[in-house]
């Protein structure tokens, strides 16, 4: 379970998040919407204990982890396991090693119990011939596979995922769509932050809508389609804003 | 007025800042190297780099350092009709001051520049936070094995360099100015003392210590993207030079005072 309660964040002078809150119950997956910069990327990091609130809170499984101090959050950050929007595998380790990586730090399995865990999540996203190639020989939809597979293997029972159909094309968008949903089915709680509506609408029990830091809307898929907040209908349809109308007269033009 | 008086502020707050974040990966850094587990793969590939990688640059520098000092040694040394004593003069000035201040400069280029690109283009491409993410501490995993290499690898380094340059000094004397090898190494050696030998191992430990925290800190403090990975890069070679040199003074200095 995961709980944000009022929670606000300033970054220099600029407001990133104002009032913020939800929560996330175990087994659930929430799709966190909204455009570019609007902070939902930051949502994120503060559930990681990546960032602090100025003020509010956050919980994961109740217990408060803003005011813990760096050195107890690894043992909260373990209950979780983050899909980066590049990836972010460590250059310098095979995939076999990148994705076995939180179980190789803990020491508490064989190398042999560590590679079987590798290979079935590896197996799962479709990337088990690929067990021994590096990062750098990835394609992007390949290195976001070889990220849920990370986060699969530290067996972790939340999932943040980080725009994972960012910048992929609709058969790696689809894939990434159809691994999402199987992790749903075995009971992992996931927060996916994303723009793509056709993901957030297939995954999402429930939708949070961020705009310009502060929450427009929580609730099922079903009931944002019917809201006719302008910053909504704006994102569901963009033919509705007001530069629409310049696009079609210079479509028109040409 | 106002606006310079706040843009001051700015600037001391802000160096202040920067000390304070030094210092306290410094601290976190140095704590780490005893904590478990010991990143022992991490360390020996570490000092394959900076010790092995290092080898050729340093053989070079301390080779032609000797080798000039010997040239310029004699030109002063022959009025006095003193040349046969030259191995003297660059023994000390290598052993005390040359050989660890240049081997260091040189490792600075090479191996401080290396961690502070690696761990920037780490953090720009969200590897580090990936790293936290995961549940582990990058200081420990990262900063810490290089910490180690550096200090183990950089004194060692600096014997090579002054043992080159004492060669380099030999191919000179020897084959230019016509000194007897036995007279080369023998007032060679015999000029040195206890304290200079202490003094030129101590130097390369310090030097191995700024070299790492440096690259390190401008590493994890990257900010802007391909950008900043360059920005970061020649923050550490700039910041590890004067640092260097600096320090050089401070220690040779303080030395000074004790003996």
């Amino acid at each position: 379970m995961i709980t944000l309660n009022r929670v606000d964040l300033a970054l220099g002078d600029r407001r990133i998040l104002a009032d913020v809150s939800f929560d996330v119950p175990a087994g659930e997956t929430k799709v966190i919407l909204g455009g570019s910069g609007s902070g939902k990327t930051t949502i994120l990091r503060l559930i990681l204990g990546l960032f602090r609130p100025d003020h509010g809170s956050v919980a994961i499984d109740g217990e408060e982890i803003s005011a813990l101090p760096e050195r107890q959050l690894p043992r909260i950050r373990q209950k979780m396991a983050m899909v980066f929007q590049g990836a972010a595998l460590f250059d310098s380790l095979s995939v076999r090693d990148n994705v076995g990586y939180r179980l190789d730090e803990q020491g508490r399995l064989s190398d042999d119990a560590i590679e079987a865990i590798v290979r079935q999540s590896l197996q799962f996203v479709g990337l088990e011939a690929s067990i021994d190639n590096m990062p750098g020989d990835l394609s992007g939809g390949m290195r976001k596979r070889v990220g849920i597979a990370r986060a699969l293997a530290s067996g972790a029972k939340i999932i943040l995922y980080d725009e994972p159909t960012a910048g992929l094309d609709p058969i790696n968008a689809y894939a990434i769509c159809h691994l999402l949903m199987q992790l749903k089915t075995k009971g992992v709680t996931q927060v996916v932050v994303t723009h793509d509506l056709d993901l957030a609408f297939h995954v999402a029990d429930r939708i949070i809508m961020i705009d310009e830091g502060r929450v427009i809307f929580q609730g099922a898929p079903g009931e944002l389609s019917t809201r006719a907040d302008p910053a909504i209908r704006g994102f569901l349809d963009p033919a509705t804003l007001p530069t629409a109308h310049w696009n079609q007269e210079r479509g028109a033009a040409t | 007025m106002t606006t310079a008086v706040f843009n001051l502020k700015h600037t001391v707050i802000g160096y202040l800042l920067v000390v304070q974040e030094f210092t306290l990966l410094s601290w976190r850094t140095v704590a780490n190297i005893f904590r478990r587990p010991f990143q022992v793969r991490e360390i020996i590939l570490q000092m394959d780099r900076i010790g092995v990688g290092s080898l050729f640059i340093v053989v070079l520098t301390g080779m032609f350092t000797g080798m000039v000092l010997a040239l310029q040694g004699a030109v002063q040394l022959e009025p006095y009709g003193a040349t046969i004593y030259v191995s003297r003069l660059i023994s000390t000035s290598v052993v005390r001051e040359l050989g660890p201040v240049l081997a260091a400069l040189m490792i600075a280029g090479r191996v401080g520049t290396g961690i502070a690109s690696e761990l920037a283009s780490m953090t720009v491409t969200e590897q580090i936070d990936a790293l936290r993410a995961e549940g582990t501490d990058p200081i420990h995993n990262l900063a810490t094995s290089r910490l180690i290499a550096c200090l183990l690898m950089i004194p060692l380094l600096t014997i090579i360099t002054d043992g080159f340059a004492m060669f380099g000094g030999w191919l000179v004397a020897r084959f230019y100015l016509a000194i007897d090898s036995y007279f080369y190494w023998t007032w060679g050696f015999e000029a040195l003392r206890g304290r200079d030998l202490l003094l030129g191992l101590m130097k390369p430990a310090v030097f191995g210590f700024l070299i790492a925290i440096v690259g390190c800190y401008a590493g994890f403090s990257t900010k802007g993207g391909t950008v900043g990975v360059g920005v970061s890069t020649t923050q550490s070679m700039v910041s590890s030079s004067i640092l260097i040199l600096a320090t050089d003074f401070l220690l040779t200095k303080l030395f000074m005072a004790i003996s």
